[in-house]
């Protein structure tokens, strides 16, 4: 018979006396693990929820800053004066290389490869340019962080990338880059190094120059993108996505032009070379007061910025006020012709020497009495013969000095210009009614006030412009990120002298170039040119007295329809300190370059030979005749 | 038998007061055309699930590939960006008044002197020769043949 097999319960019955007992124990037993399982639950969900979520979060989103790139500097022509580009510095984890191409069992993954730090070195080293021995020996380590190489490009870095080491990773930089080096880094200005701010986000520190004027249209926003992403750095399709775009920084157009801009830096820091000069400035500028360049040596070229001294920075011609001078002799000859007191003919006797207040002036050369026109004053430089022409504006020598400061603020001096460039100089004018005795005749010929180089220039501008002095523009428009090109709106106009006087001026400085005049040198054949040479002494602010010279050449060209304007300033010549023969040559190196190479029309008309002498003056003919003639505003 | 029911069944049959003559007879009316599916319900169901399931996965396929692409892409444009900066940076340098001066010095060129200029009234301007190049430049040497 077959036996049935016996169940389990039967076979023990004492050991579950009750079924429904056992049921029991299953239900709590399952109940329990439940109960733990749901407890836990609740404690995740409820109390740790934020945190771990967050973590977890933390662990797939990957966070990028979005760069935005600094707006370039260009010039009116788009020629690159200044942008960014980017760069890359090389950083390995020595930890991290020590296991490159090497199992667990240290037998390389690919045959042919070297392993560990050696073997990473022998791919990279010919990449990177660095000797393999040391390349090694900064791959070998028992730390995380080790600098490989600085500042690569991101083409190189591709490669790099490509090898395909562990542990080699690379920090982006962006690096800003002056096509023009040295010509335009006091204009342009300099970036200096990268900074981390307070979020860890890379800002960069301008130091000078439109770098820093204009920071903040440059600079532009950085943006931002978190997303999830997988173990390989793929974007989890559909995951939480957040991205601030970056803004990028507003370019600059700028009316210099590159060409210009480098031939005067070029000729005025080979003549501060030459002449021993403490430094020198060059400014272009048409009769609309748009500035075409300002040189001014001695520069730094910002790709090698070692050794940078503080003057290397500045842009003289905004950022040096100096005493003009005899150019400034212009500005009081000009209110002479407009108040109607003198015209160009006036006649002047001019004598050996002057006593006037508490001193004794001179002229730059010893003479006899002279008799002089007013273009002959001019074209000498007679300081006597200016003062003479100054008086006759009024019997009252206090209301003289407030006409004559009346002008020579309309002509721009004593305020700062619309350029809102970093570090400059209204110059000083003080208040006449202030003027000492002296005073008031020095500054009829440019001593005892000080100018910048541009607003030196813009009083030859103004004369060339028909009286009309329109405020110098340095920046013709900006572009946003978009490429929308926005013109800077003109700078303002205003009328100082008739036209009529400017005519005059104009043509009463065109004997200054002549062979009878102080800048011989400066003549341009096919131009005529008209200008003034200035030979001032020099206040030394770190002496505390005069030392020195401020020799200057300032004109125009073509002196019969004026088209450009150049100023060249030499501060503290040794060898030659003469205006005419230390500045003349710079001009006249760079206005004939700088009219060719805007196509300017040669001069159609003669040149307006106004008579320098009257009455037979067989002695200042000679005189004149023969050079002996200076422009030394002495005190 | 119990007594209700006997009850229930001697009671009289209540006869309905509505006229028995004017009420239609009840017809057999064939019901609306009902489609049969060839499959049953429960294996459509399960086939729409796996077409659904199946259209799911195929599209989650095509983004997650397309996330690949996109990575791609974009490894590609940096890289084009790359050299794009790159070849925008060394035209920058080499467009610079400084190199083309230095260029042009090397190629043996010289600053031109005082122009001289042709005007209605004649030729205005001195025309003086050109000054020689200050060294022998390299690149006149190169293009002399060898022998």
């Amino acid at each position: 018979m077959s036996r049935r097999r016996p169940r389990p319960e039967a076979t023990d019955p004492g050991r579950h006396p009750r079924p429904d007992m056992r049921m029991r124990v299953y239900t709590v037993g399952v109940l329990g693990g439940l109960g733990i399982l749901g407890g836990r639950l609740v404690q995740l969900q409820g109390a740790d929820a934020n945190a771990l979520a967050g973590r977890a979060l933390k662990q797939r989103t990957s966070q990028t800053t979005l760069y935005a790139k600094r707006g370039d500097i260009v010039d009116d022509e788009g020629v690159v004066l200044a942008t960014s580009v980017e760069r890359r510095d090389v950083i390995a984890d020595p930890k991290a290389v020590a296991g490159f191409n090497l199992r667990a069992n240290g037998e390389p993954y690919k045959a042919g490869r070297g392993t560990g730090p050696a073997g990473a070195a022998a791919l990279l080293a010919p990449i990177l340019g660095i000797d393999e021995q040391t390349l090694t020996a900064k791959l070998t380590g028992d730390n995380h962080y080790a600098k490989v190489a600085v500042g690569i490009t991101p083409e190189l870095w591709q490669q790099v990338s490509d090898v395909g080491v562990a542990g080699i990773t690379s920090v982006r930089q962006t690096q800003r880059i002056y096509p023009t080096g040295a010509a335009s880094s006091t204009l342009v200005g300099i970036l200096g190094t990268a900074e981390t701010d307070d979020d860890g986000n890379v800002v960069d520190k301008p130091l000078s120059g439109l770098e820093y004027a204009d920071q903040h249209l440059l600079q532009g926003r950085n943006g931002l993108m978190r997303y999830e992403r997988s173990l390989g750095g793929q974007e989890i399709p559909l995951g939480n996505r957040e991205t601030t775009e970056p803004v990028d920084g507003t370019s600059l157009h700028l009316t210099i032009d590159s060409d210009l801009q480098w031939k005067a830096q070029t000729a005025i820091a080979a003549k501060v070379v030459e002449t021993g000069a403490r430094s020198g400035t060059v400014v272009i500028m048409d009769k609309e007061q748009r500035l075409l360049a300002l040189a001014s040596a001695p520069s730094i070229d910002p790709a090698n910025l070692t050794g940078m001294t503080n003057a290397q920075l500045q842009n003289t011609a905004l950022t040096e006020a100096f005493e003009p001078g005899s150019t400034a002799k212009v500005v009081t000859l000009a209110a002479a012709l407009e108040e109607g007191v003198d015209t160009a003919d006036s006649r002047f006797t001019v004598p050996g020497e002057l006593k006037r207040f508490d001193k004794t002036f001179h002229d730059s050369h010893p003479h006899g009495d002279e008799k002089l026109t007013l273009a002959g004053v001019l074209a000498q430089s007679s300081n006597i013969g200016t003062i003479l022409a100054g008086e006759k504006l009024d019997p009252d020598l206090k209301k003289v000095s407030q006409i004559l400061h009346g002008y020579q603020q309309k002509f721009g001096f004593g305020s700062r210009t619309t350029l809102e460039f970093p570090g400059e100089t209204a110059g000083i004018v003080g208040d006449p009614a202030k003027y000492s005795g002296t005073q008031r005749y020095t500054v009829m010929f440019g001593q005892g006030i000080s100018v910048n180089a541009v607003q030196a220039a813009s009083v030859f501008a103004t004369i060339a412009n028909d009286g009309v002095r329109t405020e110098p523009t340095l920046i013709s428009g900006t572009s946003d990120p978009n490429g929308n090109y926005r013109a800077e709106p003109a700078g303002e106009s205003t009328r100082v002298v008739s036209a009529a006087t400017a005519k005059t001026l104009r043509d009463m400085m065109q004997a200054v170039v002549s062979e009878e005049g102080t800048a011989a040198a400066a003549a341009i054949p096919g131009y005529l040119v008209a200008g003034k040479t200035g030979t001032a002494e020099r206040y030394d602010s770190d002496l505390g007295r005069y030392s020195g010279y401020t020799a200057s050449f300032i004109g125009m060209a073509p002196a019969d329809d004026p088209e450009l304007v150049v100023a060249v300033i030499l501060q503290d010549p040794k060898t030659n300190y003469y205006g005419g023969s230390a500045a003349g040559p710079v001009f006249k190196e760079v206005m004939s370059y700088a009219l060719v190479q805007r196509g300017v029309a040669p001069s159609t008309r003669p040149p307006a030979d106004l008579p320098l002498t009257w009455g037979g003056d067989q002695d200042a003919e000679q005189e004149i005749a023969t050079g002996a003639v200076g422009d030394t505003a002495g005190q | 038998m119990s007594q209700p029911l006997i009850a229930a069944r001697n009671a009289p049959v209540r006869q309905l007061k509505t006229s028995a003559e004017a009420r239609p007879e009840l017809q057999v009316v064939t019901p609306p055309a009902v489609r049969r599916l060839r499959l049953p319900l429960p294996v459509a169901c399960v086939v729409l699930l796996t077409l659904g399931l199946l259209g799911l996965l195929m599209t989650n396929i095509a983004i997650a590939g397309d996330a690949y692409r996109i990575t791609d892409l974009q490894v590609q444009s940096q890289r084009l960006a790359n050299q794009q900066q790159a070849a925008a940076e060394s035209l920058a340098q080499q467009s610079s008044p400084e190199q083309l001066a230095q260029r042009a010095a090397q190629l043996g060129m010289v600053a031109a002197p005082d122009a001289v200029h042709l005007t209605g009234s004649g030729v205005v301007g001195e025309a003086t020769p050109a000054p020689k190049p200050s060294a022998s430049p390299a690149a006149s040497q190169a293009q002399t043949p060898a022998r």
